[in-house]
């Protein structure tokens, strides 16, 4: 008889960092035949200090050597039965044998079948699929019908003892064919088997016994070494996602999926498209690595670029943040999916401000902002991949501008955020009664402010060089004039305010009207002149307005100019106005007052003309005109016979004397204090 | 705070209002050319105690009729003016009655003289109609509304010095009709209670500014005030002020009898005028004490009426004039 | 406007707990909110409240005479204050700068009652009926003068009864403003004054009605046009969500509708 040691191991599998154990007893029987094998488990919690590092479990049931071993007559006959003959007996097809046995689930044999059909394509998988289902039920049916049977047969038997209670049980069918109690039972003893048989028998349930103990080892074990590995995995996931915890990100459980976290990217102030896209799965691969999963969104890091136009060509263009080298670490995946998600909300917003935009020349194309800036600049912003914007480098024909792109592209970052913060205080503020029209959001100011101050500066520098060009002319004339300018006067002293943060009130300068003032003292004393350039980024009426005022005692009745839209009439006037103080100051230098009885003293006629008329002691009328322009300075003098009024037009009249002052003009040319007192002269 | 004066013309409900004649009167009367300035227009509900409005009963004194007005006009959109009586049978009447005008109030002997001394408050506009909304509501046993009439679509009008707001007065409630005309007469020549307003006005910016979302310093070059850098006029006396009040009031009827407008209600020297002057003025000369700020609130929400007091006479002046069939 | 309401008591050690949560299911840092509230009521001149009967009575008549004894209620007067407005430096009554104003204001505070920006709160008695799960209230409010308050109030016919101070912090979520608070009392030496206190005590003097320091918790959500079914649907169901939400912390309940009868008797 085959025997072995029976031992009744009680074994902890170590289930670590779950902190639960399995206690697993499992007591062999001496005797297989005899005395039922017990199992039991019991989730315990257990210390962690019983982790024990060892794995050293014989759940398999351990086989002695038999004590004799069986009769030589006896293997022959088995391997005869077995394997046919000898021949067919090598150690190697052994081998071959018990390798083939080792992963086989002994009651598997029918699947095995199965598992070449996995290749099979779609139609007939689904063939198949009806195909099984069909025997599914039909075996369920036979099932069925054979348990019925047998409830049939067991109600008809006892039918004979308790037949109330069998007849519940019994099948209409039966009913009808055998009447109750018509089957009856009695015990009869079974012949006694021989030795041999029970022999048999035995050894054949000890065999299946220890197969089946051997089975139920494997898969505990492969159920530890798999939790181990799950366990392993979960480690190295909750590590981390602690990790992504302790860099200042925040952890939450995904609100559609409970069982998943989430880690909190977005911003909390953006649009409700964008910061519901802000929070992304921490999902776990089978290894245990933390995945980022962001649903449907494209992986690839896309960033708003700037890009300088002049004249057609691209001079300029802003640097597109790159997704950091370390792309495999979980906090650069984080970053990536933020920075790609505030450029995705900055292009949005972008988009929607330009849509407004359109009565101002702001263009929009399926991907692309096109934003005038002056005549001749414009500015691009389009939302392309990093590596796209590597690609399309060398479009642009010079990098003169990159340092101006990357300021605007920095701007309408701050403007972006500086519009979150805004949303922040408005949703933090107790809230309006519920009505039934909501007011929509506006547009957030990213492009307008930019656009104010660009167009700003330009008038600025235009302004500018309009004035220095006035200047150079009348200082080529020796005429003293005094400008002066101050850009941005509205971007004053930053005042101290408690209800707002510094950077927010420092942001807030930038979209409030932009103001500059150029002021300059003219040639007669006490007139002055002042162009006031005003930029309204949002309030109408958007654009660039002049206000010139102008203090001219000699002509009061001269109205200051406001709200000049035109650069052309700005000019105009402010040429028209250093006219008059020059006819002014030509009327002013009175001979008379220097006691210089033979000349001419200059009266102020057409101001507006820039004529001047002087009679002379002899009746005899001169007419003297000035021209201004920022080229040049002209006077000339005329002289008008007697009998002609002063009204009457004198341009048929050839030119007595005549200077043009030019700046930059090579030779010595006389003042226009020279000029004038020669003349004056009769 | 501009010195005004306020004329009603009534008429029949059924008969053309008297605003035609104003108007060509206007356009003839005067040497100048009026120029048109724009539109105007005012908002007045009446209200009065509920018992008062009961028939009297024997059994019973008949009080004088306590009231509250309201009054919205286009020309100081910011606030509204409430005018209610002062509560008599409630011991803690305070003493400001006393700076009352004795000397003018006497003077407006045409105009009906007000039964019991009022109170003038102005509230933010957008609350005038709640709290009105409110008495109507929740003060059913003492504030019974009266009636309700508007002014839309009125004419403002310059001639020389003078600016004049005419317009029709209707009846909007309890039912629709035509009340009449009003003029509104106001002075804008130099004078001591508008420069006094301005200087006011001028400090309470200098030392109390409230802070608005984004201030800077801003040199604001030229366009200053003319209040600014004007010292404080100390011979000033109250005096001064109830003389100009009656002076300008002459100017005013002197414009008024060049239109030749008969059966006309006048409001000028209405009792309290010019309260809110010399309030400014008492405070302007204790200076240690004044120009505290309160800037500590952080209540965004409420708009800030810069200057609570402007038009507290022209308003009394309105509802001197309105007070018609109470 | 109607104003919609769930109230919760928050005993005191949970406070700071609960906080916590508020800040994160509204993703914002608390407001600190103090309020003077001063207690109106309207009243009614004696000698004239008794109907008068009569024959031959016009429709205005009766009408006059419904006002007459129409319902009369108890307003609030809130005005907002800083904790710097308390006196809080009462040894600094020596200061000379402060005796040269020569006023009645107590030397040292920084309160000056004079710009005290006020508030007209009006609260209805809830409406009785099906809605009994929310308070719901009709609400109007109205920003009144600065400075003395109790002339006009008096001028329009309501007297002052008497005033605490509420204490306490605001949260937003979406449209329901989240204010968990609780009353202070002004602590009384002899007789109870009978107008608005010009300046106000030491905080610390300040004690709070409830002995045992406990909160509340008060959601409310308010609606322009009451009779609008629609947005007042929406506004419930708003206040459900967020007292399903706050379930596992607090629970938000409806107010027994007598103990907010704002009626003056």
């Amino acid at each position: 008889m085959i025997g072995s040691r029976a031992r009744t191991p009680v074994t902890w599998i170590r289930c670590s960092r779950r902190s639960s154990l399995i206690e697993l007893s499992s007591r062999l029987p001496l005797r297989p035949a005899c005395s039922p094998s017990t199992w039991g488990h019991s989730l315990k919690s257990g210390s962690p200090s019983i982790m024990a590092d060892s794995f050293k479990l014989p759940l398999r049931p351990v086989i002695e050597k038999s004590d004799r071993p069986d009769s030589l007559p006896r293997d022959i006959a088995q391997i005869n039965a077995q394997w046919g003959s000898f021949r067919e007996l090598t150690e190697a097809s052994l081998r071959e044998k018990i390798e083939a046995d080792k992963d086989k689930d002994p009651w598997a044999e029918e699947d095995e079948a199965d598992q070449e059909t996995a290749d099979v394509d779609t139609s007939e998988r689904m063939e198949q699929l009806y195909k099984r289902r069909a025997e599914i039920i039909q075996f369920a049916g036979e099932a069925h019908a054979e348990a019925s049977f047998a409830l049939d047969f067991v109600s008809l038997l006892l039918s004979k003892h308790n037949p109330r209670q069998a007849e519940t049980t019994m099948s209409l069918f039966l009913k009808n064919a055998a009447p109750l109690g018509s089957l009856n039972s009695e015990v009869i003893d079974p012949p006694p088997r021989p030795d041999t048989a029970l022999g048999d028998i035995k050894s054949v349930a000890r065999g299946w016994r220890l197969q089946n103990f051997n089975n139920a080892a494997s898969k505990l074990l492969n159920a530890g070494l798999r939790l181990n590995v799950e366990v392993d995995a979960e480690t190295e996931y909750w590590g981390q996602v602690l990790a992504v915890k302790e860099k200042g990100w925040k952890v939450c459980r995904l609100p559609r999926d409970g069982q998943a976290l989430g880690v909190q990217y977005g911003f909390l102030e953006a649009t409700p498209l964008f910061r519901d896209r802000g929070l992304a799965a921490l999902r776990r691969a089978d290894d245990g690595k933390l995945v980022l999963d962001k649903g449907l969104v494209p992986r690839k890091t896309q960033g708003v670029r700037v890009r300088i136009k002049y004249q057609g060509r691209i001079i300029g263009c802003s640097k597109v943040c790159r997704p950091s080298q370390d792309v495999e670490s979980t906090e650069s995946r984080i970053l990536q999916a933020r920075d790609t998600l505030f450029e995705e909300e900055l292009f949005y917003e972008i988009m929607r401000e330009a849509r407004v935009l359109g009565n101002q020349g702001v263009t929009t194309r399926q991907n692309l902002v096109k934003v005038p800036v002056s005549e001749e600049q414009e500015i691009l912003l389009d939302l392309v991949d990093w590596d796209q914007d590597h690609a399309s480098e060398e479009a642009a024909s010079s990098n003169e501008q990159n340092a101006l792109a990357d300021a605007i592209s920095h701007s309408i970052r701050i403007l972006l955020t500086f519009a979150h913060r805004q949303n922040l205080r408005r949703r933090t503020e107790p809230p309006l009664p519920l009505a039934p029209k909501r007011r929509p959001v506006s547009e957030y100011q990213i492009l307008r402010p930019v656009m104010a101050y660009l167009q700003h500066k330009s008038h600025i520098q235009w302004l500018e060089s309009f004035i220095a060009s006035l200047r150079r002319v009348l200082e080529a004339a020796d005429i003293k004039c005094d400008f002066s300018a101050t850009q941005f006067s509205s971007i004053g002293v930053l005042q101290p305010n408690h209800l707002f943060p510094k950077v927010e009130s420092l942001v807030g300068v930038f979209l409030a009207p932009f103001e500059s003032t150029f002021s300059g003292t003219l040639i007669t004393p006490r007139s002055s002149f002042k162009v006031r350039i005003r930029t309204n980024p949002t309030v109408p009426p958007v654009g660039t307005f002049y206000d010139i005022s102008v203090n001219l005692p000699q002509f009061p009745e001269v109205q200051p100019l406001n709200r000049v839209g035109l650069q052309g009439e700005v000019a105009q006037a402010v040429t028209h106005f250093v006219m008059l103080d020059l006819a002014a100051a030509i009327s002013l230098q009175n001979p008379k007052n220097q006691g210089s009885p033979g000349k001419v003293s200059w009266e102020v006629a057409y101001p507006h003309h820039g004529e001047l008329l002087a009679r002379d002691t002899a009746g005899q009328s001169k007419k003297m005109k000035v021209s201004l322009s920022h080229e040049e300075l002209n006077i000339q003098t005329y002289s008008l016979s007697r009998g002609e009024g002063f009204a009457k037009p004198v341009a048929t009249k050839s030119a007595l004397l005549s200077q043009t002052w030019k700046p930059g003009a090579s030779g010595p040319q006389p003042s226009l204090v020279e000029f004038v007192a020669q003349a004056s002269r009769p | 705070m501009p010195l005004t004066g306020v004329f009603f013309i009534p008429s029949n409900p059924n008969a053309s209002t008297a605003l035609a004649t104003v108007t060509e009167r206007l356009n003839s009367a005067f040497a100048e050319e009026p120029a048109l300035l724009g539109r105007w227009g005012l908002d007045h509900k009446l209200m009065r105690d509920t018992p008062s409005c009961l028939p009297p009963s024997t059994s019973q004194r008949q009080t004088v009729p306590k009231l509250m007005q309201f009054l919205w006009l286009y020309h100081y959109p910011t606030h509204g003016f409430i005018y209610a009586s002062q509560p008599l049978d409630n011991g803690n009447a305070p003493a400001v009655t006393t700076a009352k005008a004795t000397a003018s109030s006497s003077q407006s002997s045409q105009t009906t003289t007000a039964t019991t001394p009022m109170i003038m408050t102005t509230i933010p506009h957008q609350s005038t109609a709640s709290l009105y909304q409110h008495f109507v509501y929740a003060c059913q046993p003492f504030w019974a509304p009266r009636h309700t009439v508007t002014v839309q679509g009125g004419m403002v009008y310059e001639i020389g010095d003078f600016r004049v707001r005419v317009g029709d007065v209707r009846q909007t409630q309890p039912a629709a009709r035509v009340r009449g005309t009003v003029v509104e007469i106001e002075w804008r020549g130099p004078s001591l209670v508008s420069t006094l307003s301005r200087l006011y006005q001028s400090r309470k910016l200098k030392t109390g500014k409230v802070p608005g979302p984004y201030s800077f310093n801003e040199e604001d070059d030229g366009d200053d005030d003319s209040g600014i850098g004007l010292d404080f006029p100390d011979g000033v006396e109250e005096a001064d002020i109830d003389a100009e009040y009656v002076a300008t009031a002459t100017l005013i009827r002197e414009f008024w009898t060049k239109l030749g407008v008969d059966g006309a209600r006048e409001a000028i020297l209405v009792s309290d005028i010019g309260k809110e002057a010399k309030r400014r003025l008492q405070e302007m000369k204790q200076q240690d004490k004044q120009w505290s700020s309160r800037t500590g609130k952080d209540d965004v929400d409420q708009q800030v009426d810069e200057d609570p007091d402007a038009g507290v006479d022209v308003a009394r002046q309105y509802m001197e004039v309105f007070r018609f069939n109470r | 406007m109607h104003e919609l309401l769930l109230f919760a008591s928050v005993p005191a050690h949970q406070h700071h707990e609960l906080l916590q949560q508020l800040a994160g299911l509204t993703a914002m840092q608390p407001r600190h909110r103090l309020e003077r509230r001063l207690v109106f009521k309207a009243y009614r001149k004696p000698g004239l409240t008794n109907a008068r009967g009569g024959t031959n009575q016009g429709a205005d008549i009766v009408r006059l005479n419904k006002m007459l004894n129409g319902g009369m209620y108890y307003t609030q007067v809130v005005g907002p204050i800083s904790e710097a407005d308390f006196d809080t430096q009462r040894s600094s009554s020596g200061d000379p700068d402060a005796a040269m104003s020569g006023t009645d204001e107590a030397a040292g505070s920084s309160y000056d009652y004079e710009n005290q920006p006020w508030k007209l709160e009006f609260r209805d008695i809830p409406e009785a009926g099906t809605r009994s799960t929310i308070t719901a209230r009709l609400t109007a409010s109205a920003t009144l003068p600065k400075g003395d308050i109790v002339t006009p109030m008096n001028a329009w016919g309501y007297s002052f009864v008497t005033e605490y101070v509420v204490e306490g912090q605001v949260f937003i979520h979406n449209d329901i403003v989240i204010f968990l608070h609780r009353v202070l009392q002004y602590p009384i030496h002899g007789q109870e004054p009978h107008e608005p206190r010009r300046q106000l005590p030491s905080f610390r003097d300040m004690s709070p009605l409830e002995r045992t320091g406990s909160y509340i918790l008060q959601a409310a959500i308010t609606v322009q046009d009451g009779s609008n079914q629609e947005l007042m649907r929406t506004a419930f169901q708003h206040l459900f969500g967020l007292r399903e939400q706050l379930k596992s912390a607090v629970r938000l309940e409806h107010a027994d509708r007598l103990s907010l009868d704002t009626r003056a008797k």
